[in-house]
């Protein structure tokens, strides 16, 4: 093989790996995937075994607690509440912790946000907790019905969402409408959806 | 009366905003990007003046979306099969962040989305009238530090 051939190939193969760990590098940086269950497709997911996997990590995975019954039908039940306090005029976002041992799940308390405005960004802080029980973190999003036609809100996490402390320590869910962006005076029915974001499984240091 | 005409003049040309009804599709690429991204801008200052800032990082989505909603209001179904660009808007020093959609076929505004995702859109209202008819304090967006999502 000639010398011109072979610095062509270390060449290609420099430029392609170079290209790869660029990639691999701008996806971490971003990490705004999110995974979207919608309610039919949760309702196929309902029993699932979920993946065992996760090595020394005793904390389960993102699937393993969407797919668990009890932890969707919370988190179910938090969204219609959010819904109902939206119609009934009190727009605000509810959240909690959900706790995780020995392959029962529970919850801390539901917490509310403050009360948002007609034209305010509605939030919520979860107040700070050590217990090494917590797995993952939920919130919900609000509806717009009673809001001025003008507002508009994308659905899913937000950029704020994405970079939220919580989500940098642990799964996160966020039950929000299934479509968007939605608009203020939007049908109340509209369907709504579970979203992922956050670390894969709760992140485990070496003084945990 | 020739004062009179043109102090009229003078707050019209005041009263009107960078966004004028251009199609963009014809435009060039470079004068097109210099547009989306000064009306973007403009469009933050009005709507999120907490948001702007002259050094904004600014970026366009690279391909024009097509608009579509499941919303049945005729404002909104209207709008339907239209096409826009996305101009993001970030704020180096924060996780201050807006995107800003407009036309591609009136260079016009369509809607805007701050960080925590809430903003507005121009479908019932279009920017132009609501500059023109000035924007008032709590129609425009704020940023709280301590909110999360």
């Amino acid at each position: 093989m000639k010398f011109s051939n072979l610095c062509g190939i270390f060449a290609t193969l420099f430029v392609t790996t170079t290209m790869v760990l660029l990639a691999s590098c701008s996806q971490d940086d971003d990490n705004y995937d999110s995974d979207m269950y919608t309610l039919a497709e949760m309702g196929t997911r309902l029993g699932g075994g979920g993946d065992p996997g996760g090595g020394t990590n005793p904390y389960p995975s993102k699937s393993e607690i969407s797919n668990n019954p009890d932890v969707l039908a919370k988190m179910l039940k938090v969204w219609n509440q959010t819904i109902a306090s939206a119609e009934a005029g009190v727009r605000c976002e509810f959240g909690f912790y959900i706790k995780y041992n020995q392959g029962v799940y529970t919850f801390g308390d539901v917490f509310s946000g403050e009360p948002a405005g007609h034209n305010e960004h509605a939030h919520i802080t979860l107040p700070g907790t050590n217990d090494p029980a917590v797995c993952a973190v939920f919130h919900t999003h609000t509806s717009l019905i009673n809001c001025d036609s003008t507002m508009e809100r994308n659905v899913g996490p937000s950029r704020i969402d994405y970079r939220s402390n919580h989500a940098s320590l642990m799964p996160c869910f966020v039950y929000d409408y299934q479509s968007g962006p939605i608009m203020g005076g939007q049908a109340p029915d509209s369907p709504g959806a579970l979203y992922s974001y956050g670390q894969e499984r709760r992140v485990v240091y070496s003084n945990n | 009366m020739k004062s009179v005409f043109l102090s009229v003049l003078l707050a019209v040309c005041c009263i009107s905003s960078y966004a004028q009804s251009q199609d963009l599709s014809t435009m060039k690429p470079a004068k097109r990007d210099t547009y989306l991204i000064k009306l973007a801008k403009e469009v933050v200052k009005n709507f999120g003046p907490d948001y702007y800032q002259k050094d904004l990082e600014s970026s366009i989505f690279p391909t024009v979306k097509v608009y579509n909603s499941n919303d049945k209001r005729s404002s909104i179904q209207k709008n339907v099969g239209r096409r826009y660009y996305v101009v993001t808007l970030e704020d180096k020093h924060s996780d201050k962040s807006s995107e800003v959609l407009i036309w591609e076929d009136n260079g016009e505004p369509a809607a805007i989305h701050f960080s925590h995702s809430l903003g507005r859109n121009f479908y019932f209202r279009s920017y132009k009238q609501w500059i023109k008819e000035g924007v008032k304090d709590d129609e425009k967006a704020y940023y709280d530090p301590n909110a999360d999502g």
